[in-house]
């Protein structure tokens, strides 16, 4: 048995090492953010209104051009061979690999919201709705993304099949999400949706590590 | 009976069935479209409120039914194919999913082009068009994985495995849409009720659906045979075709 800390520690720095995987999604995020008050107007009550939706649709973009790249670099060297026949279980080190990604890339994700989000107008209340939306949102994101990234781990050179598949099973998370941002903007209570965005990440982290584990035993194996 | 259904996993077992049933399936749908058909469009009455334009209810209704009940079948096909590894599942599921989408696609354009005389507008973001949207969408990204997949059998098990996490995720995305819309905007254009249909109305409908029903398992035994003729082909049975019968 790998102590977990190891675990963490070997995932985390091939990460950090890797920087332009990590860092270009954020650039992304932030660039592509600024995109839309320049396409639609500069008006303060349409970007109010729209400002939520923008960063949450394009936290799920950021998060989808790392997908594709989540288990292939392990699969394509053997390491993931190596973790499916360990005794290890599968769960562990799946879990490990997204808490590090998670860390790495949702963290810095949500101290640039409030920054994008003054760029919206948005009110203190929505910003700070909107960080804890993402931050009950985005792991459930992850964690569905990851099954979907162990079921396409063996297609090699089609980076937008991920993106077909997920985003439809993705709908109700950026939903709640943008519905609590909304609501607090308008001053209207907001912890239902967020209530509802717990729930759903919990059951995702219950589930989701082990199935996740489940399935790339099998792709591998095939 | 155990030993009956045990005998369906044969793809040679499976094929002469569809066979049989084709002929049977051919003359039942063409016996219910064609007394559907003039149910819909002469017995029926005009509708009180849409005038003749409710008689889209007819291809709408049927065609809603099957794209839900098409996933629910391939769900069912999926576990199978996992669970007891039954290889004509998987065909099953291949030769439906298309025929699935299709139906999701024909409720959508039906529904549009009823919503433009009756709601003003070809769309609206309510939830029920909502969930139908994603659904087709979902048809669309399981197709793509099966397609992308190298080898048929990972994608038949990538497939299965899709297909259920999509059974699992459907109910979410209908219940978060329908309170996402509810909460977003109040029926402004919805706001007729339908009024619980006319039996003169309601007979031809149910003609309709059980058309469309029988339809689809004609073209899902016409798609299976060919479909297991293609896997199969360097098997005994399939070698020995013609002396089968």
């Amino acid at each position: 048995m790998v102590p977990l800390a190891r675990l963490f520690k070997r995932e985390w720095l091939s990460l950090y090492r890797q920087r332009s995987e990590w860092l270009h999604p954020l650039l992304f995020f932030l660039i592509a953010t600024g995109l839309f008050p320049l396409a639609t107007s500069p008006k303060p009550a349409l970007l109010e209104q729209m400002g939520g939706g923008v960063i949450w649709v394009m936290a799920l973009l950021a998060l989808l051009l790392v997908l594709p790249r989540l288990f292939q670099p392990d699969y394509k060297d053997g390491t993931l061979q190596e973790w499916v026949l360990s005794p290890t279980s599968p769960r562990v080190w799946v879990s490990m690999k997204l808490l590090a990604y998670w860390l790495m890339m949702a963290v810095p994700l949500m101290v640039l919201t409030p920054i994008v989000g003054i760029l919206f107008h948005l009110s203190s209340t929505a910003i700070e709705v909107l960080v804890i939306s993402l931050v009950l949102g985005t792991p459930s994101l992850w964690l569905v993304g990851a099954l979907l990234a162990a079921l396409t781990v063996s297609v090699e050179g089609k980076p937008m099949l991920i993106s077909l598949v997920v985003l439809p099973l993705l709908t109700p998370v950026l939903m709640l999400g943008t519905l609590s941002v909304q609501k607090a903007s308008q001053g209207l209570g907001y912890r239902g949706e967020l209530g509802l965005l717990g729930a759903v990440l919990a059951l995702a982290l219950t589930l989701l590590p082990t199935l996740i584990g489940y399935l790339l035993r099998v792709m591998v194996l095939e | 009976m155990f030993n009956w259904i045990h005998r369906l996993g044969s793809a040679a077992v499976c094929y002469r069935l569809a066979s049989r049933l084709i002929p049977w399936m051919a003359i039942l749908t063409t016996g219910l479209i064609i007394y559907g058909v003039i149910g819909a469009l002469y017995l029926s009455p005009p509708d009180y409120q849409q005038g003749e334009g409710f008689r889209i209810i007819f291809v709408h209704v049927p065609s809603a039914m099957l794209s839900l009940g098409i996933y629910f079948y391939i769900s069912v096909c999926a576990i199978i194919f996992l669970v007891w590894k039954i290889k004509v599942a998987d065909a099953l599921i291949a030769v439906s999913l298309p025929l699935g989408a299709l139906f999701t696609l024909i409720t959508l354009v039906t529904g549009s082009l009823w919503g433009k005389p009756m709601w003003g507008t070809y769309w609206i973001w309510d939830a029920r068009l909502t969930s139908e949207l994603i659904l087709l969408f979902i048809y669309g990204g399981i197709i793509a994985l099966r397609n992308a997949l190298p080898t048929p059998k990972t994608a038949a098990k990538a497939g299965a495995f899709l297909i259920l996490i999509g059974l699992v995720d459907l109910p979410v995305i209908h219940y978060s849409v329908s309170w996402w819309n509810t909460l977003h905007q109040g029926s402004t254009l919805l706001k007729f009720s339908r009024p619980s249909i006319a039996p003169a109305m309601l007979q031809p409908l149910l003609v309709m659906i059980g058309a469309f029903f029988s339809y689809s398992m004609l073209y899902v035994c016409i798609a299976l045979r060919g479909e297991l003729l293609k896997r199969e082909k360097d098997t005994h049975w399939v070698q020995n075709i013609n002396s089968l019968d």
